[in-house]
């Protein structure tokens, strides 16, 4: 996105009553994630900023631990460190294999709260190495830490080691991801109500001329970064679905627009006028989901779209 | 020629200390803030942000280490910056403090590699910066021959050094310097109220550091055979530590920062200026340290009035 756009959210989202700000990094391309979440944080006072995500595995462990360290400070704790493993689709763009994805974002954010614990570290998995690392700091406040995940393995660490989970997919991919992390949580002793769902689906408000291609875009993406067996579990045409996804590893996003139709649109992304949306969100946030996300793709008229949709939520509220 | 002054922030500060280090800096007019990086515990190109945000003055990222960063990140920093902040920011691009990076896994260190590595990504960084219609110059830092001859690839050099001697000596290295090429000094630094206080622990170490870095041809070409002992004992130990310090002597590595009084300073640059160095930073502990601080802030006013006279 470009700065203006940015700015706008920034400038705009404690008026609106946003409870937070979610910056995902898209990785060599766009506005550097970090420098993006402090002005993002500058610009705002109520507002939560976090990361959506900043991969493990294509960044130093030490940078991830002082640039968070450095947002929690900018922010005065309003930061999240949202983290994951990255997108399928990225990461074999870049050549980036991790063959065991689970253990390595695991070790990565135990390593990272003991860092910001003040802790001098040493340890390694596949994506790092520590040898007496430190950070040299008194202790600091935790820093929240949610992962953006999908598969089982991954839903159940989040309910082992996280403070949230950057969850997408269709309705009944979220009730099923809830549930996992929810059990995982009470086997590891832990209470399901301290553990955040955040829910992210591609957005259109129609009604403000969104642009449904850049939404089947998004939908691609989504879909093609989805594990084989949670799209198992769906009620959808698996061939389409494969077609999709071989021509998104193939050629990229783009490619797999063509095979993105109504029923995929209807469950992958929140799209339709605006009481529609809302209805949506409500049935997301119905499935014990803590927060629902609004956008990208911003397209058409969506400054004027988000304040409408802000302000009929706010409506139904009172 | 007037010599442009520089002061390193962010190296162990609290955010709230480095930002208000930043606006007393900015607030005399300071010609560039040096906000440092890695093994600093804050990131630099999120503090220079902050910092951006809240002073005027020219803002110089770094010393980014082209081990850590590839070249397209630290133009992505750059860009970014620029994009929120305008055409403020300066880069300095070097390898990077080897044994810091070696604790975070960077274990491998061939330094005909290492340099390869670092040229490569200056270069990179310099062409990105250009094809984007950003004024930001790339300044390489550098310690070695090899290296601060090719600085010829940015637009500038940072010398890790701070005795004069030693800063001609670099100077001869770079072979048919052009024009627009720009020269600058890193060092440590603390300014005293008296030369009879003694520097403090944190200087030492940071002389050390720099002394340890040095080049086997400088050593040799400069006879300083006195570092030899220390060196060695560092090589052993693998850590600096007060018995690495007490090898160099006060004395030795006073040669490797500058700790001298407010008018000191003022002559120490003027100096320089006589030498062709565009700009002098002064690096830890000074910021560290609020009358260190102060006492350079006097020194570089008295320049300042001096020079628009």
């Amino acid at each position: 996105m470009k700065v203006k756009a940015t700015k706008w959210i920034a400038e705009n989202a404690d008026a609106l009553g946003a409870h937070s700000i979610w910056i995902g990094e898209d990785i060599g391309i766009g506005q550097d994630v970090f420098i993006l979440s402090a002005s993002t944080l500058r610009m705002t006072e109520r507002c939560r900023v976090g990361t959506a995500i900043v991969p493990v595995s294509t960044h130093n462990i030490a940078t991830l631990a002082r640039a968070a360290l450095s947002l929690c400070d900018i922010g005065r704790g309003r930061f999240v460190f949202g983290t994951g493993i990255g997108g399928i689709q990225d990461l074999q763009r870049l050549g980036i294999a991790i063959k065991r994805p689970v253990t390595a974002l695991r070790e990565t954010v135990l390593a990272l709260r003991n860092i910001w614990k003040g802790k001098t570290v040493s340890a390694e998995c596949e994506v790092f190495k520590l040898n007496g690392f430190g950070l040299h700091i008194d202790a600091v406040k935790d820093i929240p830490v949610f992962l953006g995940v999908r598969g089982p393995q991954m839903l159940r660490l989040v309910g082992q080691i996280a403070d949230g989970a950057i969850l997408s997919g269709p309705l009944d991919y979220l009730k099923y991801a809830t549930n996992e992390i929810d059990s995982s949580a009470r086997i590891a002793g832990r209470d399901p109500e301290d553990i955040e769902k955040i829910a992210w689906l591609p957005t259109i408000p129609t009604f403000k001329g969104g642009k449904e291609s850049l939404a089947k875009r998004v939908v691609a993406i989504v879909v093609a970064d989805m594990p084989e067996k949670i799209l198992g579990m769906l009620s959808v045409d698996e061939g389409r679905i494969h077609r999709l996804r071989d021509a998104v590893a193939r050629k990229g996003p783009d490619a797999g627009v063509p095979f993105v139709n109504d029923e995929m649109m209807d469950m992958f992304a929140i799209t339709g006028d605006l009481l529609h949306m809302v209805d949506m969100f409500e049935k997301v946030a119905a499935l014990g989901i803590t927060e629902v996300v609004l956008g990208p793709p911003f397209t058409g008229d969506w400054r004027g779209a988000v304040q409408d949709i802000f302000k009929e939520i706010r409506l139904r509220r009172e | 020629m007037i010599i442009r002054w520089g002061v390193a922030i962010n190296v162990h500060e609290k955010l709230d200390d480095t930002i208000r280090i930043a606006k007393k800096l900015d607030a005399v007019g300071i010609d560039r803030l040096w906000v440092v990086d890695f093994p600093s515990p804050r990131f630099a190109p999120a503090v220079a942000d902050v910092v951006a945000s809240c002073t005027e003055a020219k803002i110089g990222i770094g010393l980014l280490s082209a081990i850590l960063y590839d070249a397209e990140t630290i133009g992505g920093f750059i860009e970014t910056l620029s994009d929120y902040h305008g055409n403020r920011f300066d880069v300095l691009i070097g390898p990077g403090d080897q044994s810091a990076l070696r604790s975070i896994g960077q274990e491998t260190w061939i330094p005909k590699e290492v340099v390869e590595t670092t040229l490569g990504t200056t270069v990179r960084v310099r062409n990105l910066l250009q094809e984007k219609g950003i004024e930001g110059h790339v300044w390489l830092g550098a310690q070695g021959p090899r290296m601060i001859d090719a600085s010829r690839e940015a637009h500038g050099v940072l010398l890790n050094y701070s005795d004069p001697m030693m800063i001609e000596w670099a100077l001869k290295q770079i072979r048919e310097r052009d024009g627009t090429h720009q020269t600058g000094v890193f060092f440590p630094s603390y300014i005293v109220s008296e030369l009879a206080d003694e520097p403090p622990n944190e200087f030492l170490y940071a002389a050390a550091i720099v002394a340890l870095g040095a080049p086997s041809k400088i050593i040799k070409d400069m006879a300083l055979w006195g570092i030899s002992e220390a060196r060695g004992a560092y090589n052993r130990k693998g850590k600096l530590n007060s018995a690495v310090i007490q090898a160099f002597g006060t004395c030795s590595l006073l040669r490797w920062g500058v700790f001298t009084t407010a008018e000191g300073v003022i002559e120490y640059a003027n100096n320089l200026d006589k030498i062709g160095i565009d700009e002098i930073v002064f690096g830890p502990p000074i910021s560290q340290f609020e009358n260190s601080l102060e006492n350079l802030m006097a020194a570089f006013k008295k320049s300042k009035k001096a020079r628009n006279q």
